[in-house]
């Protein structure tokens, strides 16, 4: 049984790589061609060093967007199914629950993925970041009870969370071009592939964690689970998306770059 | 000589490594005032709202260097731009800035924020700061300052939440914009933008 599973998720982790691969070095000879310098040859003194700046920050890169029309037409639906519907349920869990229940139910959302991080962290060989997850997950599963309490930040034992889109990079991966996924929201094409083997990764740990042959977790908890956990993330974002959509002069343009930078600085550890 | 020249070396060592260092603490203490002198107005229940964003708007003047960032934010359409145009821009651009961010000082509620480390990038300081909410997780905050010219006072030139940089997203979604309807445009849609959120402050 474990083994076919592992055999499984093996397959679909050389079919992103492989595809990741292929795409990373198209989008890498593009980006090339696109680096915005235009302050090289500025005789003013004060703006001299923008390319040092731009150099500096590391996101001068302009975002590869071959597929920008369609992009813009999949935001658009998302943003009108956002706003009459999951903007709703966002809204609704926000005044009906406590915000300290709501604290508690993020802490163990984020508990339960900690394996996740850990088995990522192992893929990109940080001792360190595994190390550190590890414990806090032990200390937050029992002293923390079953992830509820986030103990172990409190003892300030943090870790950065990782995911297959961040490993992928860490193995030189490029993004490829940027992505908008219908319902969900922006990505690219590394990331969304690392995010189908995140979906991948879960099923598969919770059909090989089994006793008496029954699933430790049913399909039913695992449904409730996931649908939580939706709901937790689009409440984090209430207030970043609401002000994205009355500041910005073009809400696509901002998210995109938003996304590639944050994405940037979850790769980078920063 | 040779002990002349190692003397010598040694003393450039150390005033350049002195140099920096108390740079990195001048920009420390930039920020940490900022903040405080932030903290101070808007928990000022003593004086009335406007002058309370009177004396942002002040603050904001005194600490941005908001001409480089319109330029900044720009990118290539600055080669294209006017004199005129860019002037334009450069005041519509402080203005949006303002009266967008100015409102959320109103809601202030006993955030703080904790200085962890100041990196010296060549011309550039970088204030790695932690925004301490009451219920949420930490906000990263980084703010990059430079030294003005020829003076020793420091000006901030970008704000860094999570990894995203404010100047960066706005060169984005500015640019995004331009390509669409030209720098006219979108001076068009941001002065109407300015205009609408000056009324929306004074109500």
């Amino acid at each position: 049984m474990m083994l076919k599973y592992t055999s499984k998720l093996s397959k679909v982790i050389l079919m992103a790589l492989l595809l990741c691969f292929f795409n990373a070095s198209n989008s890498y000879c593009a980006q090339q061609n696109i680096i915005d310098n235009d302050f090289s040859s500025d005789s003013f003194d004060d703006f001299a060093d923008f390319n040092n700046f731009n150099l500096d920050v590391g996101q001068n890169l302009e975002i590869y967007d071959p597929l920008e029309k369609v992009n813009r037409k999949i935001y658009k639906f998302n943003d009108v199914t956002d706003r009459y519907f999951f903007e709703y349920i966002a809204r609704g869990y926000r005044r009906s629950i406590p915000q300290k229940a709501r604290i508690s139910i993020r802490n163990f959302i984020s508990n339960l993925a900690s394996p996740f991080t850990i088995f990522n962290s192992i893929l990109q060989g940080s001792a360190e970041n595994t190390m550190s997850s590890f414990s806090a997950f032990l200390i937050n599963s029992t002293i923390g009870l079953l992830g509820f309490i986030d103990v172990a930040s409190a003892k300030d034992i943090d870790y950065n969370k990782e995911d297959f889109g961040q490993t992928l990079a860490s193995y030189g991966v490029g993004p490829g071009p940027y992505l908008v996924i219908p319902f969900l929201g922006p990505s690219n094409l590394r990331d969304f592939t690392g995010f189908a083997a995140r979906i991948a990764f879960d099923v598969i740990s919770i059909e090989s964690v089994t006793i008496n042959g029954d699933n430790l977790v049913s399909d039913d908890a695992f449904l409730a689970l996931t649908v939580i956990s939706l709901i937790d993330k689009r409440e984090g974002l209430l207030n970043m998306v609401s002000g994205l959509r009355e500041n910005s002069f073009d809400p696509y343009a901002t998210a995109r770059s938003a996304f590639m930078q944050n994405r940037n600085a979850k790769i980078n550890n920063k | 000589m040779i002990k002349k020249i190692t003397i010598f070396t040694t003393i450039i060592c150390f005033l350049s490594f002195n140099c920096s260092a108390s740079d990195n603490i001048k920009a420390e203490q930039f920020i940490d005032n900022l903040g405080n002198d932030i903290i101070k107005i808007a928990s000022n229940k003593k004086i009335s709202i406007q002058e309370r964003k009177n004396k942002i708007i002040d603050l904001f003047d005194s600490a941005v260097d908001s001409k480089w960032i319109a330029r900044f934010v720009l990118a290539r359409n600055y080669r294209s731009a006017t004199k005129e145009q860019f002037t334009e821009f450069q005041k519509l651009y402080r203005d949006f800035v303002i009266y967008t961010y100015a409102p959320s000082f109103k809601g202030y509620d006993g955030e703080k924020f904790k200085i962890k480390e100041v990196l010296n990038q060549g011309k550039y300081f970088m204030v790695k700061c932690s925004l301490i909410t009451k219920d949420n997780p930490d906000i990263n905050l980084a703010f990059r300052l430079k030294k003005r010219k020829n003076s020793d006072e420091f000006a901030i030139l970008d704000i860094i939440a999570e990894g995203v940089s404010l100047i960066e997203t706005q060169r984005s979604e500015f640019n995004s914009v331009i390509s669409q309807k030209g720098l006219d445009g979108f001076l068009q849609d941001m002065s109407k933008r300015v205009e609408e959120l000056r009324g929306a402050s004074k109500s």
